[in-house]
């Protein structure tokens, strides 16, 4: 059983849920990461992540940690990524 | 004394860490501590990830650190869990906070979302590292 969302993330849910409504492929996965890492902390967006795509948390953790060190996710994936997003309401999330 | 984050404890114990020197260079002589928390989430990562190298020096890693309770201050319980800071940040870093001493993590994000609410803690920062399952 899928346990809910924390309310304080419930906004980024939302977001992955409207940009990938069929699931987040694994071609997405760590260019997604790598675009929402600095808008989160590392636990945070372990969860959400985790909660998207039924990963196990501490794998997305560890793959948190990976994105944020000098393994840096191709930029051009991460760019189209963001248009994705953008479209689904990325820049309102931004300000929130 | 120093308490260390579960990003620490993972950039000491990574295969090929491009920081573990410069963290080793800084808890040179100091006892490191864990909070409950995050040595539970260290172990995890380590039982779900670690290759055989990176799980032995994971057990030399942990003989050297003593595991404390979770006992996070007054003023850390009153910081609001945004997206920026989680519920396990705070019990981490507050516990930290209460017994003044420095906590080192690799989450800069959670650091800053912790100034925004205009608390400072003793924090060492440093870059993040994953565990490569070597």
């Amino acid at each position: 059983m899928k346990v809910a969302i924390e309310h304080y993330l419930s906004s980024t849910y939302k977001l992955i849920q409207r940009a990938f409504p069929d699931g987040v492929k694994q071609e997405d996965y760590f260019p997604l990461l790598a675009l929402l890492y600095g808008e989160m902390s590392d636990r945070n967006l372990a969860e959400v992540m985790a909660h998207c795509t039924g990963k196990d948390y501490y794998l997305v953790l560890n793959d948190v940690y990976g994105v944020g060190s000098i393994d840096e996710p191709d930029a051009e994936a991460i760019a189209k990524l963001k248009d994705r997003l953008l479209a689904c309401g990325y820049a309102e999330w931004l300000e929130e | 004394m120093l308490n260390l984050d579960t990003s620490t404890g993972i950039a000491f114990i990574s295969e090929n860490s491009p920081v573990r020197a410069q963290l080793r260079q800084y808890v040179q002589g100091q006892q490191m501590v864990m909070t409950q928390t995050a040595f539970n989430e260290l172990t995890n990562i380590v039982q779900s990830i670690a290759g055989s190298l990176e799980q032995a020096r994971a057990s030399r890693f942990l003989q050297r650190v003593a595991v404390i309770r979770d006992n996070p201050s007054v003023r850390s319980l009153n910081l609001q869990i945004t997206r920026n800071l989680g519920a396990n940040d705070i019990i981490i870093l507050g516990t930290g906070d209460q017994l003044g001493i420095t906590t080192m993590t690799a989450d800069a994000k959670a650091v800053r979302a912790i100034s925004g609410q205009g608390v400072d803690f003793s924090v060492y920062v440093h870059p993040p590292c994953r565990l490569r399952g070597n």
